[in-house]
């Protein structure tokens, strides 16, 4: 019996190699300046169009604002004031409708460590040239914030590659482990029944 | 059709855990463990099954093979679509383990349905033996769609629309099922009649 079924089973198996998508869905969100990106998605490849995306204080639950994803899954929204005021960690939840739903956390150090926004603090340079040397501290800050925008843009893409790794399929490892698990189950099942025999 | 965690309610939550709980008691009742690794295998078939996916015009769905398991187990499928079930949120985070029991039931019992409803059917001659599973496993999607809406409704989603959207979206995939279910059924009762017992007493 067991021999006849493989051929079902390598079949399945098989169905896997093509792009599987399921129903399991992701939100990853990242900060960048004073700005939030949210990625949804059920896969990779399949994002999440038009899911409702609700952005909540983590203590309170109170909703702040709230969105809809656009056709890459994607959303974002800038930090609101009142968040900054109270240094809430923000809750993102993710409806993608029937029973579809995931939740990411940003946590008030992620955005709030800066004194203040750092895309504004851009918005006016500081001829470095200009500044007596003796103006030391004066000088330490501006290139804090030099440093801190080119760091911003260096890491952005490697927050969207973290956030696409955060939707990966299950693959080859997770199937091997799941039919381990089961054939490993009924064997011990066996085992202790023919024990009690 | 896995439900994520943190969408229903609590009192939904423990009502389904109490109704795949005493499936399950049921299952272990009823399994042949003379017949564990068939047990395991079908099992193993469910567990891959939510990797098959059926597109469906923009939005898409996985096979579940719940009728399948429904028609070659019986009650036992209870057991055998929880530990599919739980190894499924554990390593590919769908749906989740507070939502396992009720996954399990929303899953587990239109397949059981299906099997007593269908039983009377599967016993008699080749053609009706085939529309017999072909039926198991359509409407044991079928059934599933509803619980699954009626569970979502339960917790304040609209029912009418959510069962509609999740009707249509396992249409294909009930056609699929059907088929599926009615040919591995139909072969296991040429070559391998002994394993299908539970139909066949």
């Amino acid at each position: 019996m067991i021999k006849r079924l493989f051929p079902l089973l390598f079949l399945l198996v098989f169905c896997l190699s093509a792009p599987a998508h399921a129903h399991k869905v992701n939100i990853f969100a990242y900060v960048e300046g004073d700005t939030v990106h949210a990625e949804c998605g059920f896969s990779k490849t399949k994002r999440v169009q038009g899911g409702s995306v609700h952005v909540l204080d983590a203590e309170t639950g109170a909703v702040l604002l709230s969105g809809v994803t656009d056709d890459n899954g994607s959303f974002s929204f800038s930090i609101p004031q009142e968040a900054r005021d109270k240094k809430m960690n923000l809750r993102l939840v993710l409806d993608a409708s029937q029973g579809h739903r995931s939740e990411w956390v940003i946590e008030y150090s992620e955005y709030g460590g800066g004194d203040e926004p750092v895309v504004e603090e851009s918005a006016a340079p500081v001829e470095v040239s200009s500044l007596p040397v003796e103006n030391a501290e004066k000088l330490e800050n501006v290139v804090r914030r030099a440093v801190k925008k080119v760091v911003v843009e260096e890491v952005a893409p490697l927050k969207k590659m973290i956030a696409e790794m955060h939707n990966e399929d299950p693959g080859l490892k997770e199937v091997a482990a799941g039919f381990g698990y089961l054939i490993g189950i009924a064997g011990i099942i066996a085992y202790l029944r023919s024990r009690k025999k | 059709m896995h439900i994520s965690e943190g969408v229903l309610s609590a009192p939904v939550l423990v009502s389904g855990a109490v109704l795949a709980a005493g499936g399950i008691g049921m299952g272990l009742k009823h399994v042949d463990y003379d017949r564990i690794m068939s047990v395991a295998i079908l099992s193993a078939a469910f567990f891959v099954a939510s990797l098959v996916h059926v597109p469906v015009g923009v939005s898409s769905a996985h096979l579940i093979l719940n009728g399948l398991l429904g028609v070659v187990l019986g009650w036992a499928a209870f057991p055998s679509i929880f530990v599919a079930l739980l190894l499924q949120a554990v390593l590919f985070q769908y749906g989740g383990l507070t939502v396992l029991g009720l996954n399990t039931f929303n899953m587990a019992a239109p397949a059981v349905l299906c099997f007593y409803l269908f039983r009377p059917m599967l016993r008699r001659g080749n053609g009706s033996r085939f529309a017999g599973a072909f039926c198991v496993g359509f409407l044991a999607v079928l059934m599933s769609t509803v619980l699954t809406s009626g569970a979502l409704a339960l917790s304040g989603d609209e029912f009418l629309p959510a069962a509609k959207a999740l009707f249509l979206v396992h249409l294909p995939v009930m056609a699929i099922e059907g088929v599926v279910t009615g040919f591995v059924y139909s072969f296991l009762s040429r070559v391998k009649p002994e394993i299908l017992k539970g139909v066949a007493a």
